[in-house]
């Protein structure tokens, strides 16, 4: 006979106990807390996270590979569809990057493999891109002949460069493009471990390609009740309406220790001022006249142009991203796993995605596609394994995932992974591949293979 | 509303309890725990707004279970703590759990959910997928199999 339900309730009260923390668990699980958080936001504006940039030494000689073709053929993909309904995307698996061609016919992928000329005409270290053009250039850290670093914007097909500016600072974190403004952010030497780069030097800046005039982003330091902000943690983005910049409180403490609290601030173009745009608020992107940000759970929209109020477009959401014609979020219903959802960009015709626990919702978008890396997890330590890439118009999701490499002991490399590389625009994305830990114990490596994809 | 340093500080004991109904061992309670609390630090503007803070450490507890997430072994997680908390069971420990753990994840989380939270059927329902009659079903199968270790 089954136990009543009373009887069961009872033993389980009676049962209640609790373990008092040791001292020390809860500071430690506090800074995890701080070093996720610090990581979460080095990865909004890096992209690809914590790959160290390597500068060669003088005299460039540009290398570049040709990879594989983009092959016209017939197709997996559905035709691209900028209204009505999102349709159920399906995976397709890809052992390879070059493979991608097969995969998604129209797809052109190439083979990055840009050195500097080392001592002795040896070839030097690779010149890792930390961003892409719209139409496919990249942007990197060079050095010059002169010694000193600059920032450069590559044309892969050529393999020549034009200096954007030079640099105040030795590393680009990230670079990102539209139209006539390149916007950038240099810090001073990482050594890949946000727990040890928390305090690194670092500059936002840039320039308006008509004029040539770089600008130094003259970050706001407190809020308007004069809370101070982190300096080294502003995220950046550049579109339609012009510079965002989003700030994070300090949450208190002494170093870095920046808040999930994010004010949003806008400049109408390099050289003007950031003012004020939303208080609580995150995430800013551009679609046409529009605003999008995270604000309260929620993403809203302003119409930037009209000045326009904000509008709610989703109520619940942890994180989003943009297309040209989709809007892609995660939210927590329930739990922390989230599931991804496709939208068209006022909101309409959504549609939820089952995806696996694995995956994580990356900063990575372009014009047809959202991006996000795979991870193994073992504790606070985790392992990229691969990178997921939606099509939401196409119906497709692609997955790159290697899930049986081994979780590395402490010291010890993992196998190399295909991930994120340095940006995204227009139909084009950057990966690398490459092995690394990320969490409380980081280890990374330079990456091994770049690629530039575009997508039809 | 108190600050995520004070609700750790506050509920981290009553969490690790809750999650060893789940895991059955202090070293899986006690990353279960961790990582929830990590979890729900980062969002923690948005825990708050919904309002109930430990529901939400809890659920994220039951998800990460149930997705077999698994922690990093800690050395010296066991010991000493597996001695305190032994001091603080009973009936439970000499009758009743291991016969709980015993049974499939599912089931265990179905009685934790209806016996421990509190939960009505269709709340437990909604937090594992499944209808309020899957519930029930499941509550009678894990209460049967635990009745002869009664």
């Amino acid at each position: 006979m089954a136990p009543d339900d009373n009887w069961l309730t009872a033993v389980f009260e009676r049962e209640r106990w609790q373990l008092p923390p040791k001292p020390g668990e809860v500071e430690r699980i506090l800074g995890q807390v701080a070093r996720r958080r610090r990581r979460r936001l080095l990865l909004r504006s890096v992209v690809a996270g914590l790959a160290a940039v390597a500068i060669g030494a003088a005299s460039a000689v540009l290398v570049l590979r040709q990879g594989t073709s983009a092959d016209e053929g017939s197709s997996l993909l559905g035709q691209p569809q900028t209204t009505g309904p999102i349709p159920q995307p399906r995976v397709v698996r890809v052992g390879s990057v070059p493979d991608l061609t097969a995969a998604l016919p129209g797809t052109a992928v190439k083979e990055l493999n840009y050195r500097m000329a080392g001592h002795a005409g040896q070839a030097g270290r690779a010149i890792v891109p930390q961003g892409v053009t719209e139409s496919g250039n990249l942007l990197a850290m060079v050095t010059s002949s002169g010694g000193a670093p600059d920032v450069v914007e590559l044309d892969p097909a050529t393999g020549e460069g034009r200096t954007v500016a030079k640099a105040k600072l030795p590393e680009l974190r990230s670079a990102s493009v539209f139209r006539a403004t390149i916007v950038w952010t240099e810090t001073a030497k990482a050594t890949g471990n946000p727990d040890t780069d928390a305090d690194l030097a670092v500059v936002y800046r840039c320039t308006n390609r008509g004029s040539g005039s770089v600008q130094d982003l003259a970050l706001p330091r407190h809020d308007p009740a004069g809370l101070g902000y982190e300096q080294g943690y502003a995220g950046i983005s550049v579109g339609s309406g012009g510079i965002a910049v989003e700030m994070a409180r300090h949450t208190g403490g002494s170093g870095p220790n920046p808040s999930d609290d994010f004010d949003l601030y806008l400049a109408t173009d390099c050289g003007a001022p950031l003012r004020l745009i939303a208080a609580r608020a995150s995430s800013a992107q551009f679609f046409g006249d529009w605003l999008f940000y995270l604000h309260d759970g929620a993403i809203w929209r302003q119409n930037l142009r009209a000045r326009s109020a904000s509008a709610l477009v989703i109520d619940k959401a942890e994180s989003f991203q943009l297309t040209d014609d989709a809007l892609v979020w995660t939210d927590a219903v329930g739990s922390v796993m989230s599931t991804l959802h496709a939208a068209r960009p006022d909101g309409g015709f959504a549609r939820t995605i089952p995806v696996p626990e694995t995956w994580r919702f990356a900063y990575a978008s372009n014009a047809v596609a959202v991006a996000g890396t795979i991870e193994k997890a073992k504790g606070f330590r985790s392992v990229l394994t691969g990178v997921w890439i939606y099509l939401p118009s196409r119906g497709v999701i692609v997955v790159f995932d290697r899930p049986n490499i081994p979780i590395p002991d402490s010291g010890e490399q993992p196998a190399a992974a295909v991930g994120l590389g340095g940006g995204a625009a227009g139909k084009h994305v950057l990966l690398s591949e490459y092995g690394w830990t990320v969490g409380s114990t980081v280890a990374s490596t330079n990456p091994t293979h770049e690629w530039l994809v575009r997508f039809p | 509303m108190p600050s995520f340093d004070d609700f750790v500080a506050a509920r981290l004991g009553a969490l690790r309890s809750y999650a060893h109904l789940l895991a059955g061992d202090e070293a899986a309670a006690l990353g279960l725990v961790d990582e929830a609390l990590v979890r729900t630090g980062l969002a923690w503007p948005r825990v708050t707004k919904d309002g109930d803070p430990e529901a939400y450490v809890r659920a994220t507890v039951v998800a990460l279970y149930l997705s077999r997430w698994r922690p990093r072994s800690r050395v010296g997680a066991t010991g000493a703590d597996d001695q305190q908390a032994a001091a603080t069971r009973s009936e439970l420990a000499a009758h009743l759990r291991p016969a709980l753990h015993r049974l499939p994840r599912r089931l265990r989380t179905v009685l934790v959910l209806r016996y421990v939270d509190g939960l009505p059927d269709s709340e437990v329902a909604r937090l594992l997928g499944c209808s309020e009659r899957k519930v029930r079903s499941d509550a009678a199968e894990a209460a049967a199999r635990l009745a002869p270790a009664t």
